[in-house]
């Protein structure tokens, strides 16, 4: 009977504990990359991470939208080549929010060290395969994929290294 | 009442054993459609692999499988005698041996998990038939599902792009298309 009785007082104090927390109104800040920079290696996640299957549902933590996958808004279905429409500022922005929203204090911390030990932030040990992915190693250190996401985290974005991923066929490692 | 406790969690690691998401989306396919065998004519426009998978309930395992349709209209009839190619990782879309197959009178098609197991991601997928000029490409990759019908169903919206069609129109069909 005493059991019960503390069982029920500690269960009281774990909701107790669990129901109080940081003001409704706190936030927690991210210091990111610059956004402006950001479409081609959007494009990039699009077409690599994007696909409506993987990082293209709504039900991943890391959401990426555009032309080749999941479209928000009034855009229509499927790139311009195939009568649809290229991926909106919008996509780019949504994609942006989503990925520096993933780790807010990590991401602050590699943006401030000027995108030193990028494997600081999990997606990108997940695109390298060092860390487990569902979807495999997409991208080795040092080649354009990686260059491209790198250097954006870095501050300039090499935009030469985007296009040459984007264009590069699609093959297993 | 230790008995009846251990009775209780037996039965309940039996019951979460199963897949409850998996059983939903079967039982959300509904039943078979009056007048079509069970077969490689069945289901036309739906995910094969929620079924064929390997996760059951049918025995038969597919890599690969879906429907092509004439036209991008809702209500188009499907494509008997197309090809759809498809590229798996290990290919290179420039010179690479693709697999092929050709759709049935219910415009079905697919692969058997015995004779091909694809690397993903999937890629340049198209679709192509006699007296149609350019080959209808898909540039999305497929990081994962191998059913068409997972992206592909009606109405397009924002995560489907409708169902597979060869053309849009059906002025754009060859010769004696029904
Ligand atoms: C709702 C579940 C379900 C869906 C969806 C489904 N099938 Fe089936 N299919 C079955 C079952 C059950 C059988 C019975 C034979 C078996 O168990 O393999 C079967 C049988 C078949 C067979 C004959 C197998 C044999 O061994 O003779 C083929 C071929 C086939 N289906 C192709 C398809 C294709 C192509 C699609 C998609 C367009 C599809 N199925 C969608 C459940 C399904
Ligand atoms: C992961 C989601 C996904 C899967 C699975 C998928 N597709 Fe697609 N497909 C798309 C998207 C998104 C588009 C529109 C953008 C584009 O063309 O890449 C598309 C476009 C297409 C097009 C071009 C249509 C047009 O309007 O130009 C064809 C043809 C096509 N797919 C065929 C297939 C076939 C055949 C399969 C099955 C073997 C398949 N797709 C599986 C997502 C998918």
């Amino acid at each position: 009977m005493t059991k019960r009785i503390a069982f029920l007082i500690g269960l009281a104090l774990a909701l107790a504990v669990a129901c109080g927390g940081p003001p409704d109104d706190a936030r927690v800040g991210v210091v990111t990359p610059d956004p402006a920079q950001f479409p081609p290696v959007s494009l990039l996640l699009d077409h690599r991470c994007g696909s409506l299957d993987c990082h293209g549902a709504r039900t991943r933590n890391l959401q990426v939208y555009g032309c080749e996958g999941l479209r928000l808004g009034t855009a229509t279905p499927g790139c311009r080549n195939a009568s649809g429409t290229d991926t909106t500022a919008e996509e780019h922005d949504a994609t942006f929010r989503s990925l520096v929203a993933l780790e807010p204090a990590v991401m602050t911390s590699v943006v401030q060290g000027k995108g030193q030990n990028p494997e600081l932030l999990t997606f990108v040990r997940k695109a390298r395969g060092t860390e487990s992915h569902k979807g495999g190693t997409l991208v080795t250190p040092g080649d354009d994929q990686d260059i491209c996401m790198t250097s954006w985290l870095a501050g300039a974005v090499d935009k030469n290294a985007c296009a040459r991923a984007l264009a590069a066929p699609v093959t297993a490692r | 009442m230790t008995r009846r406790f251990y009775f209780a969690a037996v039965l309940l690691a039996v019951w979460s054993c199963g897949d409850p998401v998996h059983d939903t989306r079967v039982d959300a396919l509904g039943g078979e459609k009056s007048g079509v065998p069970t077969g490689p004519t069945h289901r036309s426009g739906q995910p094969c692999l929620t079924c064929h998978g390997g996760q059951g309930p049918a025995d038969l395992e597919l890599s690969v499988a879906g429907t092509i349709y004439q036209t991008a209209a809702p209500d188009s009839p499907p494509l008997e005698g197309a090809t759809v190619t498809v590229f798996d990782a290990t290919q290179l879309a420039d010179g690479g041996a693709p697999r092929t197959a050709v759709t049935n009178a219910a415009g079905n098609f697919s692969f058997r998990r015995t004779e091909w197991a694809p690397v993903y991601p999937l890629h340049d997928i198209s679709v192509t038939f006699p007296g149609v000029a350019a080959p209808t490409t898909m540039h999305t990759t497929v990081g994962r599902d191998g059913s068409c019908a997972s992206c592909h169903v009606d109405p397009k919206g924002p995560a489907t792009h409708g169902h597979v069609y060869l053309v849009l129109e059906p002025a754009d069909l060859p010769g004696a298309m029904p």
